[in-house]
């Protein structure tokens, strides 16, 4: 096994183990299992092939953005991310491997709440990608997002617009705006695939794989841009520390 | 040499003086190097310009042999860094936090087990490390900075928090790992600790260094040749001081010595901290 990929794993192996400790496996249990509760029990059915994308992109949109910003918050009030710095450990190894943490998971809550819906189908599958690239994505903010405060309630605080932002595209999946006027934020082509899984369209394979392009594109471009702000933010913590 | 740096200047971006003007040092195998002095002289910038956490600086720095600028990841395999704070995962026991970081290296680490052992620590413990006192979680990270066997140990107070007794065994665990060929590169404003440990000590100061010297050759650069002797008067005890630079002090002395019930005898050499102060003009707390 190469270097990268043993550090990748051991980041990721300790990623799910810190989540699990950190109780974040219940904030997914609590959302799918309330996503599943409403749906099958409360909503009218002929409702349910509407709300079903908007809880599958609730999931990955929102508690990505929220706990990964909250694990890299953690580390640095720990200051175990300092320790990192000077192990063999790249800083992207590190970022691929906390956001890949809470992806997998929420891929595997996602496709719970399309079972526990709709029934035990091939078809679930084809939700992993844009599952687990649009929780990248949105994870990728919260890192970012956390890079820039200090403090929990401000990082709360901040990532309250971030929030906003990647559920922007649901105004068109509701019919309250144009797909062309959504189509700028990155989520819009998660929402797309979750739409053609669930109302079996045509050529639900086709939109996936297009959407797990645009995703992947908007990840990578994240995921340049946090790793730019991750460095920056060491060396501010590097001179605060210097300092004192 | 492991460690060679000329002129070695670091500013802060925004800053109005440099962190550090300039420095020169080298540090053998196997020594066991102390970089003393007061809080913002410049001794964790030092550190993190050596450890490649800053990786911009001016002026030439080798390690093993090679530009510190030019070294890849693989400089990480050979260094270990003890941090002043318990920088651990919280919510991991001390095992898992030592499991996760040895499977970052790529080369042969020791066991978690085996270092807990060491530094007094319970091997199998399940409570996460958030629950351990300070100094036991300053024990996990001084075990950490050993997983990897390192080549060069950065240290940075290791002594901290630490009871006597613990204290007392990670002086000896740092000389051992010394006599092995290990070199250490120690951080503190702990006169003490260093005059015990160190081979050789740089004395730093607003980013300056201002002597580079065995502790030793310090004070006796330092001392005042004096000597001061006690002694038993019936019930009073009696203090005497002998100047020894000249034949009639030395004379005095050996009469006191001969002639009185001697209680105690010291040289009054001067302390590592006030030679510092003498050299430096400045106390380590300021």
């Amino acid at each position: 096994m190469s270097g990268t990929a043993r550090r990748f794993l051991a980041a990721l192996r300790l990623a799910l183990l810190a989540q699990r400790r950190g109780g974040f496996f219940y904030a997914y249990a609590l959302v799918t299992a309330t996503a599943v509760g409403v749906m099958r029990f409360l909503l009218p059915s002929e409702w349910v092939e509407a709300a079903l994308p908007v809880f599958l992109l609730v999931e990955p949109g929102i508690l990505g953005i929220q706990l990964v910003g909250a694990q890299c918050y953690l580390e640095r009030v720990q200051r175990s991310d300092t320790a990192l710095a000077v192990s063999p450990l790249r800083p992207a190894e590190h970022l691929a491997a906390m956001t890949c943490a809470t992806a997998l998971v929420a891929a595997a809550a996602g496709v719970v709440t399309f079972v526990g819906v709709v029934g035990l189908e091939a078809r679930a599958l084809l939700l992993v990608p844009p599952l687990f690239l649009c929780t990248v994505f949105s994870g990728l903010i919260g890192f970012a997002i956390s890079l820039r405060h200090d403090d929990f309630s401000r990082f709360i605080m901040g990532s309250i617009p971030w929030t906003a932002v990647v559920q922007v595209p649901l105004l068109a999946h509701l019919g309250a705006a144009s797909w062309a006027a959504v189509v700028w934020v990155p989520t819009a082509p998660a929402l797309l695939a979750f739409r053609a899984v669930v109302e079996e369209g045509s050529g639900p394979v086709s939109t996936v794989a297009g959407a797990t392009l645009a995703l992947a594109a908007a990840v990578a471009a994240a995921f340049a841009l946090v790793l730019r702000m991750q460095q920056a933010a060491r060396l501010r913590g590097a001179a605060s520390a210097g300092a004192s | 040499m492991i460690l060679e740096a000329r002129g070695l200047t670091y500013g802060y971006p925004g800053a109005a003086d440099p962190a550090l003007a300039g420095i020169d040092f080298e540090v053998a195998e196997g020594e066991v190097f102390g970089f003393l002095g007061p809080n913002g002289s410049g001794k964790s910038t030092t550190q993190n310009v050596l450890t490649r956490v800053l990786p911009t600086y001016e002026g030439q720095v080798q390690c093993f042999g090679e530009s510190l600028a030019q070294q890849g990841q693989a400089y990480a395999n050979r260094i270990g860094v003890q941090f002043e704070f318990p920088n651990l995962y919280e919510k991991l026991t001390a095992h898992e936090n030592l499991d996760f970081y040895r499977r970052l290296f790529d080369v042969p680490t020791d066991t978690p087990a085996d270092l807990l052992e060491r530094l007094d620590l319970p091997r199998d413990d399940a409570r996460p490390v958030g629950q351990y006192s300070k100094g036991m979680k300053m024990r996990v990270v001084l075990a950490r900075s050993l997983v990897n066997r390192p080549q060069l140990w950065f240290l940075d107070e290791p002594t901290s928090g630490q009871d006597p007794e613990h204290a007392k065994a990670i002086r000896r665990l740092v000389r051992e790992r010394a006599e092995a060929g290990t070199t250490v590169f120690l951080t503190t404003h702990d006169m003490t600790v260093a005059d015990v440990l160190c081979d050789r000590v740089a004395f730093l100061v607003e980013g300056r260094i201002e002597v580079i010297d065995t502790p030793r050759n310090l004070k006796l650069a330092h001392r005042d040749a004096r000597a001061r002797v006690e002694t038993r008067e019936g019930d009073a005890l009696v203090a005497h001081e002998f100047a020894l630079d000249d034949d009639a002090g030395k004379a005095a002395f050996l009469a006191c010595v001969r002639d009185h019930d001697v209680e105690t005898i010291h040289t009054l050499e001067p302390s590592l901290e006030d030679v510092f102060l003498r050299v430096t003009g400045r106390g380590l707390d300021g």
